[in-house]
Parts: C-alpha cells; sequence; structure tokens
C-alpha cells in the first residue's frame, strides 16, 4: 500500500462522496423512473426518468472507480476522477438546457408551461452539480493530466496542445 | 558484444502471436503470418519484422485491441493481430 | 551515405513536359490521414471545409486556387492514405492522380508528432518521381512537446524541401508557397531513394530495362515505380501493361517472384531508412503514457466503456430533441403566420394558394427540422474532432463484427441517423468492396431526420403518451432491419469473411470551436439547400397534382394526385392506407420530410398542426393505431429518398444493386407494414 500524497487524498475523498451519492441517488431516481413513485420520490425531487437514473449510476460509478484507484496508490485513477466531473457537468448541462428550452418556449409561444416552480424542475442531476463544479474549479489545472515523466516542465505548453484532456 | 549477447537472449524467449500478449507488455515483430491485404495494411503501418510494438489495452468486449506501433495507436482485431509473429522484449 | 539503409542519390530529367500556359502550376496534397491535410488545404486556398478526427474523411476531391508570386496555383486535396498500395480506393485515388495527372508538384503532408509512420508514404511517393515539398504540419505540437527535430538534415537526407507548418495556426504558409514554387521551377529534382539490397535492386533494374522498351509504358509511367509494384505483386498495375509488348517478357520475368516475401523484405528496407534518418534527425521526448492514454483508461475501460458510450449517445440525443423544440416552433409559427397572410393579401387565388399551401408550407416544414439537425451535427462535430468517435468504434467493433459488418462501418451507420447521403458517402475509408456494398445497403434503415416528422406526427397522434416509445421503438426497428440485412448479405449476395479492420486511434484533441461550427454549418447549410431546391420543387409539383385539373377541391380524390392514388390504392389496402397514403408516399420518394407535408395537405387542408391531428383522427381518414403503426414502419423502411438513391448508385457505380436497394426496401415496408397492421388489429389498436 503506497501512503497517498495529500492532494490524491483530497481527491480521492471527493471522488468516494460525490460517486457514491450520485449511485444511491440514481438508483432512487431509476426506481421513481420506473413507477415507483412516494412522498419520498418528492422530497428527492426525483423528476426525471429511467435513463436519467442510468446516467447518475454511470457517473457515479466512474466517481467511485477513480475513488478505488487513488486508494490503491494507482495514480492515474484521477483520471476517473475528472472524467466523472465532466460527465457530472455534461448531464447537468443537458438537464439544464431542456429546461431553459422549455422556458425559452413558454416565454416564446407560450406553451403550458405556466406552472413551472424552480422546485418541479429540480432533479439529482441538478442539485447534486455543484460538487462536480467546485472540483473542477478546485483542479481545473489538473485537467491538462500531466504525462509520466514531464511534469513540472512544459506544463503550460501541453496546456495548450492537443495534449489536453477536453 | 552486447549485439551479441542480446541476440542470443533473444533467440530463447520463445515465440508468441501478437494476440497473446497482455496489455502493457511490449514485444518485436518476428514475422508476419497469411498473405494479402492484411499483411500490406500491417506492413505499411510499421509492423516490421525487428519493429517494437506496445500492447496498450483490449477494448471492452476484449476484441478489439489497440497496440502502438512506431507512436502511432490502432485498434486491431484479434484475429487480425494473430497473424503477427512477435517475441518479448527484455525490458 | 554511412548508414546502413543503402540509399543512393537519383537524379532525372523532368519526365514529363512542362505545362506551358503562363505560370499555371497545379499542385496536389498527399499525406496520412489526420495529419491536419485538410486544415491546411484551407489555409492555402481559404476554403471553407470539414476536418475531423475520422480517418479518411477526406474523401472527395477538393479543389481550390490561390495566387503566389506570379503563378497560379491550383490545389488538389487529395485522400488520406498510409501508402500507395491498390488497397482501398483512396490509395487508387490517390497514386492514379499523382501517377496519371502527373501534378506540377505533391505536397507531402507530415505529422510532426508522428514521423516515424507518415515517413512510409514518403519513401512510396518518392519511388513515383513526383517533385515533392514537405509540410512538416503540427510542428508546434511536436515542439511543444519537448521533440526536436533537425530540419537541415532532413532535407538533407531526403533531398526534399521541408518547410514547417502549423494549419491550425496557419504558420509557415508563405514560406511553402515559396518553395512550391521553386521546386516546380527547379530544371532538376533528385530524390533520396530507398535501396532495396542487391538481389532486389538486380531484379528492379531488369524490370526497368525491359519495360522501357514499351515507349507507350516507358513515357507514361514512373519505371521503377512500376517495377517496384510489380514486384510486390500488384495486380492493378499489372493489367496496365496488357496489350503492351513487354506484357509477356515482364510476366516471365515475375515467375520467380515470392511477392510477400519481398513486400516484406521491402517494407523493412523502407522502414530500416526511415528509422536511420529518425535516428540523426529527431530527438524526441518520449512519452510513454500520454495524456490521451489516461483519458482511455475511462472512456474504453472494461466494463465502463460502453455504458459511458450509452450515456453520452442518450445525452446528446436528449440534447437535440429538447433543446431545438421552442426554436422549431418558433420557426412553426412565423410559417403558419406567414402563410396565412399572403392567403388573405395575394389577390389572385390560385396564386394565393400555391403560395401559402405549396411553397411556404412546404418550406416551412423544413426548416422546422434545421434546429434539431443542427444541435445533432453539432454534438456529432464535436465528438469526432476530439477524437470520441474512433474510440466509440473501438468500443462497439466487436458487436459490429459479430453482425457481420465492419468496425468503420459504424460512424456512417452513426450519421445515417442525420442524412443517409452523407452517411454513404463517408463509407468511402471502408476498404473492402463487400463490407462497403453492404454497409452502404443497410444504411438507408438507419432512421434519417428527415423521417422523424412523420413519426412524430403519427406517434402524436395515435399512440398520445407511449409516443415517445413508439418513436424509440420505430429506431430500433430500423437498427434490426439493419442488422438482419447485413447478416442476410454477408450469407448470400456478398458472402465472405470482413476485410480486416485496422483504425488509427488518433489522440484526443481540444475541438476547435471554429472547425466544429464551420463542419456544423456546412452540414446544415447542405439540408436547407435541399429545402430550398428539391423540396421546393417538390412542394410545388405536389401542389400542382392536388390542385389539377382546375377547379378540384385541393387535394380531393379527383385532382391528379387523387387519381393516382386511387390507381395505387388496392396495393396498399391490405395494409389498411387509402389514396392519400398513396400519394404521400409517392411524394416522399422526392424526399422524406414531404410524406409528413403531404399527410399535412390532404388531411389537415394545411390550416396547421391541432386541425391535422384531428383530421388523422378522425373515422373518415381510415386510419387507426394499427395501421398508423404499419405506416411508421413503412415510411421508416422503403424505398430511399431520390438523393440517397443518386448516392447509392454513384457510390456502387451499379444500376443493378441500386435496383436490389430499391425493390428490397419496397418489398420489405409492405411486409412489415402488413404484419405491424395485422399485430395491431389483432392487438385491439383497430
Amino acid at each position: 500500500m503506497t501512503p497517498m500524497d495529500r492532494t490524491m487524498r483530497t481527491r480521492a475523498v471527493f471522488a468516494g462522496v460525490t460517486g457514491v451519492l450520485y449511485i444511491v441517488l440514481g438508483c432512487f431516481q431509476m426506481l421513481a423512473g420506473l413507477g415507483l413513485r412516494g412522498a419520498w420520490s418528492e422530497m428527492l425531487y426525483l423528476n426525471g426518468g429511467a435513463m436519467d437514473g442510468f446516467v447518475l449510476i454511470i457517473v457515479g460509478t466512474v466517481m467511485v472507480q477513480g475513488y478505488r484507484e487513488l486508494r490503491q496508490g494507482l495514480h492515474e485513477g484521477v483520471a476517473f476522477v475528472y472524467i466523472g466531473i465532466l460527465l457530472a457537468l455534461f448531464f447537468a448541462i443537458v438537464e439544464l438546457s431542456s429546461i431553459g428550452a422549455s422556458y425559452l418556449g413558454a416565454w416564446t409561444i407560450g406553451g403550458d408551461y405556466a406552472g413551472y416552480n424552480a422546485l418541479d424542475i429540480l432533479s439529482p442531476a441538478l442539485y447534486l452539480s455543484p460538487l462536480p463544479l467546485a472540483g473542477l474549479l478546485a483542479w481545473r489545472h489538473g485537467f491538462t493530466l500531466h504525462p509520466r515523466g514531464a511534469q513540472g516542465n512544459g506544463t503550460k505548453d501541453l496546456n495548450n496542445v492537443n495534449g489536453g484532456l477536453l | 558484444m552486447v549485439v551479441m549477447s542480446v541476440a542470443s537472449t533473444d533467440d530463447e524467449l520463445p515465440l508468441l502471436r501478437l494476440d497473446e500478449v497482455q496489455p502493457g507488455r511490449r514485444v518485436k515483430v518476428v514475422h508476419l503470418k497469411g498473405r494479402g491485404r492484411l499483411r500490406r495494411r500491417l506492413l505499411a503501418m510499421g509492423m516490421v519484422p525487428g519493429a517494437i510494438v506496445e500492447v496498450l489495452r483490449k477494448a471492452p468486449l476484449d476484441d478489439p485491441v489497440e497496440y502502438r506501433v512506431k507512436g502511432t495507436d490502432y485498434s486491431i482485431r484479434r484475429r487480425d493481430a494473430h497473424m503477427v509473429e512477435v517475441r518479448f522484449m527484455e525490458d | 551515405m554511412p548508414h546502413k539503409g543503402g540509399m543512393h542519390w537519383h537524379y532525372r530529367a523532368r519526365r514529363r513536359e512542362r505545362h506551358h500556359e503562363e505560370h499555371r502550376l497545379r499542385i496536389a496534397l498527399a499525406g496520412n490521414p489526420n495529419v491536419g491535410k485538410t486544415s491546411l488545404f484551407n489555409a492555402l486556398t481559404g476554403a471553407r471545409q470539414h476536418v475531423g478526427n475520422w480517418p479518411g474523411v477526406t474523401v472527395d476531391k477538393k479543389v481550390g486556387t490561390r495566387r503566389h508570386r506570379g503563378h497560379l496555383l491550383e490545389f488538389i486535396d487529395l485522400p488520406g492514405t498510409y501508402s500507395l498500395t491498390a488497397n482501398s480506393i483512396d490509395e487508387i485515388i490517390t497514386r492514379d492522380y499523382i501517377i496519371e495527372e502527373a501534378p506540377d508538384v505533391v505536397i507531402h503532408v507530415v505529422d510532426a508528432t508522428n514521423m516515424g509512420r507518415n515517413l512510409y508514404l514518403t519513401t512510396q511517393l518518392m519511388t513515383t518521381g513526383a517533385r515533392l515539398v514537405m509540410a512538416l504540419n503540427m510542428f508546434d505540437v511536436s515542439e511543444a512537446r519537448g521533440d526536436c527535430i533537425d530540419l537541415e538534415k532532413l532535407e538533407e537526407f531526403l533531398e526534399i524541401p521541408v518547410v514547417p507548418t502549423s494549419a491550425s495556426k496557419r504558420t509557415g504558409m508563405d514560406r511553402l508557397l515559396d518553395e512550391i514554387v521553386e521546386e516546380a521551377d527547379r530544371e532538376y529534382h533528385h530524390h533520396h531513394m530507398v535501396g532495396y539490397g542487391d538481389e532486389l535492386e538486380r531484379r528492379i533494374s531488369v524490370l526497368v530495362e525491359t519495360l522501357d522498351q514499351d515507349p507507350g509504358i516507358s513515357e507514361k509511367y514512373p519505371l521503377r515505380w512500376m517495377s517496384v509494384k510489380l514486384l510486390e505483386g500488384d495486380e492493378n498495375v499489372l493489367e496496365r501493361l496488357s496489350g503492351s509488348s513487354v506484357e509477356e517478357p515482364v510476366r516471365a520475368l515475375l515467375t520467380d517472384a515470392d511477392h510477400e516475401e519481398i513486400e516484406v523484405e521491402m517494407a523493412e528496407r523502407r522502414y530500416e531508412v526511415i528509422d536511420t534518418i529518425l535516428g540523426q534527425a529527431l530527438v524526441r521526448c518520449q512519452l510513454r503514457v500520454t495524456p490521451s492514454d489516461y483519458v482511455d483508461r475511462v472512456l474504453t475501460h472494461k466494463w465502463l466503456g460502453i455504458p459511458i458510450f450509452l450515456a453520452m449517445m442518450w445525452g446528446a440525443f436528449t440534447l437535440t430533441f429538447t433543446v431545438s423544440i421552442p426554436f422549431s416552433a418558433m420557426i412553426d409559427a412565423a410559417f403558419a403566420h406567414l402563410s396565412g397572410w399572403i392567403s388573405e393579401n395575394v389577390a389572385s387565388e390560385w396564386l394565393g394558394s400555391l403560395l401559402a399551401d405549396g411553397i411556404i408550407s412546404g418550406v416551412g416544414f423544413v426548416l422546422i427540422f434545421v434546429p434539431p439537425i443542427f444541435v445533432l451535427f453539432l454534438l456529432l462535430a464535436i465528438l469526432e474532432d476530439t477524437g470520441y468517435l474512433a474510440r466509440a468504434a473501438f468500443n462497439m467493433d466487436r458487436i459490429m463484427a459479430n453482425l457481420g459488418l465492419h468496425g468503420k462501418s459504424f460512424i456512417p451507420m452513426l450519421m445515417g441517423f442525420g442524412c443517409n447521403v452523407p452517411a454513404i458517402l463517408s463509407t468511402r475509408s471502408i476498404e473492402d468492396r463487400k463490407d462497403r456494398f453492404i454497409t452502404i445497403l443497410v444504411n438507408p434503415f438507419m432512421s434519417c431526420g428527415a423521417r422523424l416528422p412523420v413519426f412524430v406526427l403519427l406517434a402524436g397522434a395515435f399512440f398520445g403518451a407511449a409516443a415517445g416509445t413508439a418513436i424509440f421503438g420505430i429506431y430500433i426497428l430500423g437498427i434490426l432491419v439493419a442488422i438482419l440485412t447485413a447478416k442476410l448479405l454477408r450469407s448470400t449476395l456478398l458472402r465472405g469473411e470482413p476485410a480486416p479492420f485496422i483504425m488509427e486511434m488518433p489522440r484526443y484533441h481540444l475541438p476547435s470551436t471554429k472547425l466544429v461550427l464551420s463542419h456544423t454549418w456546412e452540414r446544415t447549410r447542405m439540408y436547407m439547400r435541399k429545402a430550398g431546391t428539391v423540396i421546393l420543387l417538390g412542394a410545388i409539383i405536389v401542389w400542382f397534382m392536388a390542385s389539377l385539373p382546375w377547379g378540384v377541391e385541393y387535394g380531393s380524390e379527383d385532382s391528379v394526385a387523387g387519381m393516382i392514388g386511387k390507381l395505387l390504392e388496392p396495393l396498399v389496402a391490405p395494409l389498411g392506407f387509402d389514396w392519400r397514403i398513396v400519394v404521400a408516399l409517392l411524394f416522399g420518394f422526392i424526399a422524406k420530410e414531404l410524406v409528413a407535408g403531404t399527410l399535412g395537405v390532404l388531411f389537415g387542408g394545411g390550416e396547421g398542426g391541432g386541425s391535422l391531428v384531428k383530421g388523422l383522427t378522425d373515422p373518415s381518414s381510415g386510419l387507426n393505431a394499427a395501421s398508423a403503426a404499419g405506416l411508421m414502419a413503412f415510411t421508416l423502411l422503403y424505398t430511399p429518398c431520390l438523393a440517397t438513391v443518386g448516392v447509392i448508385w454513384k457510390e456502387t457505380g451499379s444500376i443493378r444493386w441500386t435496383a436490389f436497394s430499391v425493390v428490397y426496401s419496397l418489398v420489405l415496408a409492405w411486409l412489415v407494414a402488413f404484419l405491424f397492421y395485422r399485430a395491431g388489429l389483432a392487438l385491439g389498436w383497430g
């Protein structure tokens, strides 16, 4: 067991906690999407469908995999954490865009969206998104994924070339 | 002589096919089996005898496999990779 | 030269006479796929074109011009190739152009980050005797990652002018142009060439001497190149000798040649030379693990790779359909408004009707689908430009192989969801003829964007809350039919094993906003141009057929359209369709968008969505959920639209395969629709 250095420990804890949250809420969302709704699903704002749940589970699993690898001392595990963050944000954007589109539709051509309030459209992908967003902001420089042997020098250039991750 | 000793240990290592090599290993191409287009394609991408091939990773369903040859990465199906005879590198 | 590769100087006077039209130079761009060849072409000519990561995206011959120092330079973008064998259409196009059209200069575009592989093509281009200028592209990237390329050494070894460029940053263009002009004006040109060792060189020189006896051959082809190809057993080159006086002696010289062995030996020699050159001219920063490797550990992960792919596809399709809805609705409203205004304000009744019911609603109907198509193309372009699509093919290849399809078939299939025309064009990178034909023939079953409106309309009218599921089911049906058809063709008419599938995996890129947007815009514009031409024409034809003979009620049984529909009605009666459906499907052959448009005219009287749904569900329509399901299946499967049929014809080069596609899909559509209708009735959907 290689001891993790401190920066990796933070990422590992972040990935573990975020990942578990995404998986648990993903499972709930999937059940709700399949029709098992009740007071509990209202409370957790599970407004999406089964596929929304599936996607949350995938994101969570990617994060947890990152946690597991970092725990084993595998430095490469950060890739799972970072890509997990990007996937989480991508699906949050998907949800946000759908909501934006609904509002735009209601505003321009007057659909039946009058009854909307912010809580009706909240979903796990959205209210969990501050976590990955914080991760992205905190480690934005890490998204270059320094190749082995190239740490320290030339990092700035690598940011600009195709070495960068998304 | 360095060259001599490398050559002799090389010969002692067993021959195997590229599709049998696990990800993470590096091998040296010994011989290309088979004929025709596949062989031509493999040659063009640098799978010539003596070339070093790095096995990068398997696809999720185990096939194809990604290899690095001369600095470029390729996805090759197992049955095609089977046509390449290789030998482990000492490293 | 002190190295073991064995190279020798090669001088040759210009083989072909110069083009004496004043200073007009033809310049071809050749290079491996994914080296930025098309970007360089754009930077040189200023043309807007598409650049992606899928190997072989540049399939068409693109031409652009530019003036430089009193010369008119005409650039031709050749397909990306790894070598100049007769392996694929791309390679044949490239080598035929270089050998037979004899451009004044060939710009050999080389990826500076990847010289080992790229120089293989250099060795092949050199043998053709073409005048070469090397554009060492992505030079900035290679410098940034710490490579050091000794340009002078490289020029000295290759005896080719080498210009470092960066197509994306547009640097090095002026020097490249200078070198091109200079190379074209040079009296002699000389290249180093690969020496193949005594034994092979002896064979080559005997062949060269023999070939030289026929002036018809020696004037047309570079003899050393030809001899090398003959020794490699290149059938395509051997065919060119047919009818020549030297054919027999050449065949005699080749009888004892073991082509396979010779090929390996030559390739080995070429790489020996390349390794020698690179050993001296390149100090590489050795990255054994690249950032791409990190990303791929996740995106091609054993358990997570495919779920991530599915999740991304779901996200892309969700984005496509939700984001575009309000924009489509706005376009719809605007055109309804315009159409209403015209019918009120145009004095002449027939002209008003032609404009409002025919042209405006027809074209408006197409433009409604511009937003979803734009978003879908945008997302595909981003995935393509980052390099993710190659990973998607990598992840899914095993499944494709089990279906008897080619790994490279995956992208055309995916593109088919947008439009089958570019999808079929993109099959050109598939090397094997049978693989390619199967991919082409099953592509129309991938439900393109134009068919979606029909599904939305019918599912919305007849399946209510289950509309989404119904549409999803139709897409799945299309995929299933494609799979079964592929299997069927593979085991009957196009029997055989799929060709080897070797795909380059490009490194991940940060997508370039400009490229992605211009690529997306290009494809969307293609769709809109279709709206402005084919569909406009279609709308006018539909209007006339629905209005003639003069005085009949618009689109009624007595109109020309109605009469044709009536004539063919018995054929589709078993499917629960009446003459109006026949008319809609008939027009749908011009463009599938017209199916929904015509249904709108015939069932709704062109009065807008609400009444159309009423018109469809009204008992007088003769439609019910069962026949609607049948109609959706029929629309999905029947004869591809005119443009697609045209492309199938062009790409297969065979009228018989085109006819096969037309008839097969028509018969299949009828059978499946019948099955759906009967099953629906049995389930009580009637």
